[in-house]
């Protein structure tokens, strides 16, 4: 009598232990693909804006044609890359700048020197920091990312 | 005896569903791997990619074929001394019109593997002084 009652309680500890061992394992399988996937995810939509920023950038600057005058200017204590274009007697102007969080955009038609305000604009990707530097006819463009890692690219505006 | 039954067939089924779960986990585990590496390539080809845009667009003329290894390190910044990848850059200029064109090949290796990450072939047209 006593040893069926030892048996007994022999498996239900091993019941026990095998149905602790499967939870256990099953939460560290959902915590270890929770961390990897928002690891992932981050580095991606890290790489993106990286990537898009810098090239988006590069492919405006680019496709510029000899109508078209690209120039680095210091506006609302930020630099500003406006590309100018002269139609028919108005200026068109492009203007790409960083307002802090995000590389925007902002077309308009008037001088490069009238005021503009850095909330308008497109936004075309979210950084932590995006600079541009002018180093002759070459133009550095640093992007840096949500995890802080930093990507450059150099362009030759002599074209 | 009716509990013993019990208790025999529930362990067989525990057995089972931890047998079927440690498969499930082996599969999904290669997935996260895969994913991770997959990951750790397209942050590693998107810098070389912007490494390779920066020398084509800034390369220098040269008079001879020239070829030159240049070494980047984990972060894309430039290193004197052999480290995690390294560009090798082709320069063939050849005599056209009154300059000179140059070809230039860009491969972009992972040092390690030696598995090429990216390439490009580009050239520039280097007029000479007072020829317009």
């Amino acid at each position: 009598m006593t040893f069926k009652k030892k048996n007994s309680s022999v498996q239900t500890f091993c019941m026990v232990a095998v149905f602790a061992v499967f939870a256990v394992l099953a939460v560290l399988l959902t915590l270890t693909g929770a961390r990897v996937y928002r690891d992932i995810a981050t580095s991606m939509r890290a790489n993106n804006a990286l990537r898009s920023s810098l090239s988006y950038v590069s492919n405006k600057l680019r496709s510029c044609n000899e109508k078209q005058t690209v120039l680095l200017l210091q506006q609302e204590d930020i630099p500003v890359l406006t590309i100018k274009e002269d139609v028919d007697g108005d200026t068109y102007l492009t203007r790409i700048f960083f307002d802090g969080e995000y590389l925007k955009e902002f077309a308009s038609v008037g001088s490069e020197d009238a005021p503009f305000s850095i909330e308008s604009g497109d936004k075309i990707a979210k950084l932590n920091d995006f600079t541009i530097k002018q180093d002759g006819n070459l133009l550095v463009l640093t992007a840096t990312a949500e995890d802080m890692r930093t990507m450059s690219l150099t362009l030759n505006t002599d074209f | 005896m009716k509990r013993s039954r019990f208790w025999q067939s529930f362990f067989i089924e525990m057995a089972m569903v931890v047998l079927f779960f440690s498969l499930a986990v082996a599969v999904i585990i290669r997935f996260f791997a895969q994913g991770a590496l997959l990951s750790e390539k397209s942050k590693e080809v998107n810098g070389a990619i912007l490494a390779a845009q920066t020398v084509a667009q800034t390369f220098e003329k040269t008079e001879v074929s020239q070829s030159y290894t240049l070494f980047f390190d984990q972060n894309w910044k430039q290193t004197d001394q052999p480290s995690s990848f390294e560009m090798r850059i082709l320069l063939e200029p050849t005599e056209s019109g009154n300059g000179i064109l140059c070809d230039c090949d860009i491969d972009v290796y992972k040092s390690q593997t030696q598995d090429l990450l990216f390439q490009l072939s580009t050239n520039r047209y280097f007029a000479q002084e007072g020829a317009k």
